[in-house]
C-alpha cells in the first residue's frame, strides 16, 4: 500500500511539472505570436492609413495643378495680352492662396507674359528637356520640374513650388506655350497642419529622381531634417511601402508616386512610434505573463513543497512501519522462544501438556484428513515412586531423562512425545502405520523402556506401561484419546508390569473416571475438597432430632458434588481410605466444636471403615483430636460395618471398647445386609444397630414383610441395644417401625442429608420447632 | 475650385485695371496681412480698421490674410495689394524691389514679460520650462521658425543668432522646422514637437496671455537687438492724395482705432518711416540675404 503510495508520489511531481511547462510553453508562445501578429497589424493599419494620405495628398495636387492648366489652356492668349508685370492678375494671385506667381514662356522657354516683374526671362534648358522628356512619355500633362539640390547653403528656404504646364497649339499636336505656376509652401504648410502625422509623422513631396522637394510634419515644413534612406525603389508600382532610416531610426515609409506630374509624395513616421501602444500592450502583456509565470511557479514550488513533506510523511511512516515491523519481528522471537520454552518440559526437553495437545491437534486434523491412523501412548513407568523415594530424585530425574531419550530415539517424523508430569509419558504416531504396525511398534518401546538403566553409577530396572488408543476407533479428538490411553494404561498396569493394552471400547469410562478421581484424590485430602452432609435421626417416640449422621461428599473441582459410591471404592483400592477416615474424622470434630458453641445437644454420627479400625493407633488418635477439639466422646458416635467383625487381630474391637468405655457410641451399620450373624454382635461394645435400608424398604408394600425386622428389633432389644432404621421414605414404613417398637429413624421421610447451610436453617437444629415430622 | 474661380476671374478683370491705375479713385482697397495668428482671429481683429480705412478712402477695403510673408511681400510689390503689413525684414525685401513701397504707421507695444512697452521688439530664442537651458545643450536639436520671410521668426536669427554661435541655422540645428507662424512655433516649443523656437517677443507676450500660461513656462536663451516693430506699407501705385487719407485715418485719431490698438497688444500706432528700418536693412545687406 505504502510502495504503491510512494511510486505514485513520485510520479505526481513530475506530471506536476510537465504541466506546468506546458502551461507556460502555451502561454509564452501565445504571447509571442501575438506580439508579433498584433505588431504586424499596428504596422499595417498605420500603412493603409499613410497610404491613403500619400494618395489623398497626391491626388489632390495634381488636380490644383491640372486645374491650372485646364484654366491657363483657356487663358492662354488673353494671359499673352497681359504681358509682363500685369496687374490684375496680380491682384488675383495675391488673394490666391494656393498660387504665388504665374508665368508664360514660349516652347522655347522666352518669357512671354508674367504676374510679378521679377521672373527669369528665360526657361532653365534643364526643364526645357525634362518637358519634351514628359510630353514624350506622358503626353501634354503638367509636371514639377526636377531641381538640382542647390550647390550652395542658402539662408532661407524657397517658399516656391514650380509647375511646368505645358499649353498646345489648336490643333493639340504640339507646345505651343508653356505656364510656370508657382505653389505657395505656406499654403501647404496650413493645409496639412490639422493632419495629425504623430510626433515623428513626415510627409516629404519627391521630384521625379528621389530628391526631397519639401517636408511637412506636424510642426510645420521642415527644413534640414534628417535624410532617409534608402529612397523610394526604381519604377516599380505607383504605391508601396517600405522602410527607411535616418539616424534616429527606422521609418515605415507609404508612397504614392503620381509620375505623369512628375512627383511623389511619401508619409513616413518612425516604427517606434507607430508602435508605442502596440509596446505598451505588449510590456503590460508581458508583466502579466511574467506575473502569470510568477505565479504559476510559486504554485509548482508549493505544489513540490507539499508533495516532497507528504513524501517524507509517508517515507517516515513506511520507517516507522519498518522499525515497528522489526519490533513486532523481535517480539514474534521472543513469544516464540517463550513459548517454546513454555512448551517444553524442561526437564525432559520433550513438550508439555499443553504443547502436546496443540501439537497433537494439529496432527489429528491432518492425519484425518489424509485418512490416516493416529494413535496415543499413555505411558507410566512402574514402580518410579519407590525408585524416587529409595534412590534420590537426582536419580529419577535422570531416570525420567533417560526414558524420554530413549523414546525420542524411536520416533519417526512426524510423530511426538511429551511428559505430562511424573512419571507420565505421552506419545503421538502420526505417519501411515496400520494396527498392527503401532502394536508392533508399542511392544519394542516397551522392550526398549524396559532394558536396564544406567544412572549415576547404579543399575536401575524398570518397566513401562503403556495404554494405547487409536483415532477414529477410540474418539475423534485428543482429549477423549489421551483419556482412553490413559484408561488402557490403568488396565495395562492391573494386568501387571511392563504390559501394554489397547483401549477396549468395553472399559467402562466410569472405570476412567474412578482412576481419575484415583489420581486426583491426595491433591482433595490436601485441598480439603471434601465436606460432610448431615442426615437428622428421629427418636421415633418423641419425634425429636437426637442426632445426625455425617455423610462424606467430595466438592470436585471439574465434576462437582461427588457422592461417596463414586469415590469410596476408589478411596479403598489406593489406600486413601484411611486418610479419608481421618479427614471425616476431623470434619464431624469441627462441626461438633461449632455445635458445641451453639449449645446444640445431638450427637454426630460418622462411619468408620475397616482398614482405619485395624490402625494401632485408632482409638489414641480418636480421643486425642476429641480433646484436642474440647468435645465430650459421647457427642461422637461412630459406625461401623460388619467387616469390622472380621477382623481376625482383634485391633479393631479392642479401639471399640476402649472408646465405648471413653462413652462414644458405637453403632453397627447395614445390619440385615452382609454375613454377620448375632453371634458377633454379642463381642461388640455396641450402643445401636442400624438396620439396614434394604430392609426397610419392602415394609410399605406387605404388612406380612414385617417380621425380619420386627424379629430384629426385638432381638436388639434383648440384647439392649437401640435400633435405628435406615432408608424411611414413607409413612407406611414409619408405622410399621414404630408398631415393631424401633426406636430411631432416618431417611427422606424426615429429611434428604442437609449441607452444612441448610443444616443451620434446619428448623429442629436451629431449636425453632420441636416436632421433625412436622 | 478656389484657383479655378480665380483664374477665370483674370478675363473679366483685364479690362478694369488700366481705369483703376490712373484714377484717385480705386473700386476697392486691399490690405494684405503677414499669417501672424489665424486667418479668423485675423480678419475679426482687423475689422474695425477695415472699416476706418474704407470710411477714409470712401471706396470698400477688402482683407487679404496671405498664407506666407512671401506672398504678402509679393502682392504689395506687384500691386496685387494696396496696403499691407509686414514685418520689418519682409519691408526690407519688398523695399528692395520696389522703392516706392512706403512704410507710413506701426504699433508702439504694450509692455509684456518679454518686451519692453514702445515701438520695439526683440527676436528670442525660447525652450520649454525644464527643456535645454544652455545654447550649447540646444546644439542638434529642432528649432522652429515662423515663415522664412519671418524677420524674428527667420532672418534675423539666420543672421544674428547664426553669427553669435558661428554656424549657419542649417548647420546648427539638426532640422529647422518652418510652422508658418510665431504661434505654431510657440505651440510647437510648449507641446514638445521641436526643442526651441525663434519667435517675436510681442508675439511670445501675446500668446501667452490669450492662453493664459505663466512666462515661466518658457525660458529665453537668446534675444536679438531691438527691432522696430511692424510697418504698415503704402503699394507704389497707390496715389498720395489716397496715401494722405489713409494715414490720417490711421494715425490721428488713436481712439477710432483703439479696439483695433489693442487687440494687437499695443497702446497706439505712430508714423514711421524708412530710416526707421535702415538698421536692420543694411544687416540684411550685409549678410547678403535675398
Amino acid at each position: 500500500m505504502i510502495r504503491r503510495y510512494l511510486s505514485s508520489a513520485g510520479l505526481l511531481p513530475l506530471l506536476l511539472l510537465m504541466l506546468c511547462v506546458v502551461t507556460l510553453a502555451f502561454l509564452w508562445g501565445l504571447h509571442f505570436s501575438q506580439k508579433a501578429a498584433s505588431r504586424q497589424d499596428a504596422l499595417s493599419a498605420k500603412a493603409a492609413e499613410h497610404l491613403n494620405l500619400a494618395s489623398i495628398v497626391g491626388e489632390n495636387l495634381r488636380q490644383l495643378v491640372d486645374r491650372a492648366q485646364a484654366v491657363g489652356r483657356v487663358t492662354q492668349d488673353d494671359m499673352l495680352r497681359l504681358r509682363q508685370g500685369n496687374l490684375s492678375l496680380a491682384r488675383v494671385l495675391a488673394e490666391d492662396p494656393v498660387f504665388k506667381r504665374m508665368s508664360l514662356y514660349d516652347h522655347n522657354g522666352r518669357l512671354l507674359s508674367s504676374s510679378h516683374a521679377d521672373e527669369p526671362g528665360q526657361l532653365p534648358q534643364a526643364w526645357l528637356e525634362q518637358l519634351q522628356a514628359h510630353v514624350a512619355r506622358h503626353g501634354f500633362k503638367a509636371f514639377m520640374p526636377a531641381t538640382p539640390a542647390p550647390t550652395t547653403a542658402s539662408a532661407l528656404p524657397d517658399w516656391r513650388l514650380p509647375f511646368v504646364l505645358p499649353l498646345t497649339d489648336i490643333s493639340g499636336r504640339e507646345v505651343d506655350t508653356i505656364l510656370v505656376v508657382q505653389l505657395d509652401i505656406g499654403y501647404l504648410a496650413v493645409l496639412f497642419q490639422h493632419i495629425d502625422l504623430g510626433r515623428t509623422g513626415l510627409m516629404r513631396l519627391l521630384q521625379d529622381d528621389g530628391r526631397e522637394r519639401l517636408r511637412i510634419d506636424t510642426s510645420g515644413v521642415v527644413v534640414a531634417g534628417d535624410s532617409l534612406v534608402p529612397s523610394l525603389p526604381d519604377k516599380a508600382e505607383d504605391t508601396g511601402q517600405l522602410t527607411q532610416y535616418s539616424l534616429t531610426g527606422a521609418y515605415q515609409s507609404l508612397y504614392r508616386r503620381v509620375p505623369e506630374r512628375g512627383f511623389s509624395v511619401v508619409v513616413s513616421q518612425r516604427n517606434e512610434e507607430i508602435l508605442a501602444p502596440w509596446a505598451l500592450a505588449a510590456s503590460r502583456q508581458l508583466w502579466q505573463n511574467l506575473a502569470m509565470t510568477l505565479m504559476i511557479l510559486a504554485s509548482l514550488a508549493w505544489g513540490l513543497r507539499l508533495l516532497r513533506k507528504r513524501q517524507e510523511a509517508f517515507a517516515e511512516l513506511e520507517r516507522a512501519q519498518q522499525v515497528n515491523q522489526q519490533l513486532i519481528g523481535r517480539l514474534e522471537d521472543e513469544h516464540r522462544r517463550s513459548s517454546h520454552a513454555a512448551a517444553t518440559d524442561h526437564l525432559s526437553g520433550l513438550h508439555n501438556r499443553r504443547q502436546f495437545v496443540e501439537v497433537a491437534t494439529q496432527a489429528l486434523a491432518q492425519q484425518r484428513g489424509k485418512r490416516r491412523l493416529l494413535a496415543i501412548l499413555f505411558i507410566d513407568m512402574d514402580r518410579f515412586k519407590s525408585i524416587n523415594d529409595s534412590l534420590g530424585h537426582k536419580v529419577g530425574d535422570l531416570l525420567l531423562q533417560a526414558v524420554a531419550g530413549r523414546i525420542q530415539r524411536m520416533l519417526d517424523p512426524g510423530d511426538e512425545a511429551s511428559r505430562f508430569g511424573g512419571d507420565e509419558f505421552v506419545v503421538l504416531l502420526a505417519g501411515e502405520r496400520s494396527e498392527e504396525q503401532i502394536n508392533a511398534w508399542v511392544r519394542v518401546l516397551v522392550e526398549k523402556l524396559s532394558a536396564t538403566y544406567a544412572l549415576d553409577g547404579q543399575e536401575v530396572n524398570t518397566s513401562p506401561s503403556v495404554g494405547v488408543s487409536i483415532c477414529p476407533r477410540d474418539g475423534q479428538d485428543i482429549d477423549t484419546l489421551i483419556r482412553c490411553a490413559d484408561a488402557a494404561m490403568y488396565s495395562a498396569k492391573q494386568a501387571g508390569r511392563a504390559q501394554y493394552r489397547f483401549f477396549d471400547p468395553s472399559l467402562n469410562l466410569s472405570d476412567i473416571q474412578a482412576f481419575t478421581l484415583e489420581q486426583a484424590f491426595g491433591n482433595a485430602l490436601a485441598e480439603r475438597q471434601f465436606v460432610l452432609h448431615f442426615q437428622p435421626q428421629i427418636r421415633l417416640d418423641t419425634l425429636q432430632v437426637i442426632g445426625y449422621e455425617a455423610l462424606v461428599r467430595w466438592q470436585h473441582p471439574e465434576f462437582g458434588l461427588l457422592y461417596p459410591d463414586r469415590f469410596i471404592g476408589v478411596a479403598e483400592r489406593s489406600g486413601f481410605i484411611v486418610d479419608l477416615g481421618w479427614e471425616v474424622l476431623r470434619l464431624g470434630c469441627e462441626e461438633l466444636a461449632r455445635w458445641a458453641a451453639r449449645k446444640q445437644a445431638a450427637h454426630l454420627a460418622v462411619n468408620v471403615s475397616a482398614l482405619q479400625l485395624r490402625q494401632a493407633d485408632f482409638s489414641e488418635r480418636l480421643l486425642a483430636e476429641l480433646d484436642s477439639y474440647g468435645l465430650e466422646p459421647s457427642r461422637l458416635e461412630l459406625e461401623i460395618t460388619e467387616t469390622t467383625v472380621l477382623d481376625p487381630e482383634g485391633t479393631a474391637v479392642e479401639h471399640l471398647y476402649r472408646l465405648r468405655a471413653a462413652g462414644m457410641g458405637i453403632s453397627l451399620d447395614d445390619f440385615g445386609r452382609g454375613y454377620a450373624g448375632f453371634a458377633h454382635l454379642q463381642s461388640l461394645p455396641l450402643s445401636r444397630l442400624k438396620i439396614d435400608r434394604a430392609l426397610i424398604a419392602p415394609l410399605s408394600n406387605s404388612y406380612d414383610d414385617s417380621p425380619i425386622v420386627s424379629s430384629t428389633i426385638i432381638l436388639a432389644k434383648r440384647l439392649g441395644l437401640e435400633v435405628v432404621a435406615e432408608g424411611v421414605e414413607t409413612r407406611e414404613q414409619l408405622v410399621c417401625l414404630k408398631l415393631a417398637g424401633c426406636d430411631i429413624a432416618q431417611g427422606y421421610h424426615f429429611s434428604r442429608p442437609l449441607s452444612q447451610a441448610q443444616l443451620y436453617e434446619y428448623p429442629p437444629f436451629t431449636g425453632a420447632e420441636v416436632n421433625a415430622c412436622a | 475650385m478656389r484657383v479655378v474661380k480665380t483664374l477665370c476671374a483674370v478675363a473679366v478683370l483685364q479690362l478694369l485695371v488700366g481705369a483703376v491705375q490712373a484714377k484717385c479713385t480705386p473700386h476697392s482697397l486691399r490690405l494684405a496681412v503677414i499669417p501672424i495668428k489665424s486667418v479668423e482671429d485675423m480678419t475679426r481683429e482687423h475689422q474695425p480698421l477695415i472699416e476706418r480705412l474704407a470710411k477714409a478712402a470712401g471706396v470698400p477695403v477688402e482683407l487679404v490674410v496671405s498664407s506666407s510673408y512671401e506672398s504678402v511681400v509679393d502682392a504689395i510689390v506687384s500691386g496685387g495689394a494696396d496696403i499691407a503689413r509686414l514685418g520689418p525684414a519682409s519691408y526690407i525685401l519688398a523695399h528692395r524691389r520696389d522703392q516706392r513701397i512706403e512704410p507710413f504707421a506701426t504699433l508702439t507695444l504694450n509692455a509684456g514679460p518679454y518686451t519692453a512697452a514702445g515701438s520695439h521688439y526683440q527676436a528670442l530664442l525660447v525652450t520649454r520650462a525644464g527643456g535645454p537651458a544652455t545654447l550649447s545643450a540646444l546644439r542638434g536639436t529642432r528649432v522652429a521658425l515662423s515663415d522664412p520671410a519671418s524677420t524674428s521668426g527667420s532672418l534675423v536669427p539666420s543672421v544674428e543668432f547664426a553669427g553669435k554661435v558661428g554656424a549657419p541655422l542649417k548647420g546648427y540645428f539638426a532640422a529647422l522646422v518652418y510652422a508658418g507662424s510665431h504661434d505654431k512655433a510657440l505651440q510647437a516649443v510648449l507641446e514638445g514637437r521641436v526643442d526651441a523656437a525663434f519667435v517675436a517677443s510681442e508675439r511670445a507676450d501675446a500668446y501667452l496671455a490669450s492662453n493664459a500660461l505663466a512666462p515661466t513656462q518658457l525660458q529665453v536663451l537668446w534675444r536679438s537687438a531691438p527691432i522696430y516693430y511692424d510697418p504698415y506699407v503704402f503699394s507704389a501705385s497707390l496715389c498720395p492724395a489716397l496715401k494722405t487719407k489713409l494715414r490720417k485715418a490711421m494715425l490721428e485719431d488713436p481712439a477710432a482705432l483703439a479696439s483695433f490698438v489693442a487687440s494687437q497688444n499695443a497702446t497706439g500706432l505712430v508714423a514711421v518711416g524708412h530710416k526707421q528700418y535702415a538698421g536692420l536693412e543694411k544687416m540684411m545687406e550685409a549678410s547678403q540675404l535675398p
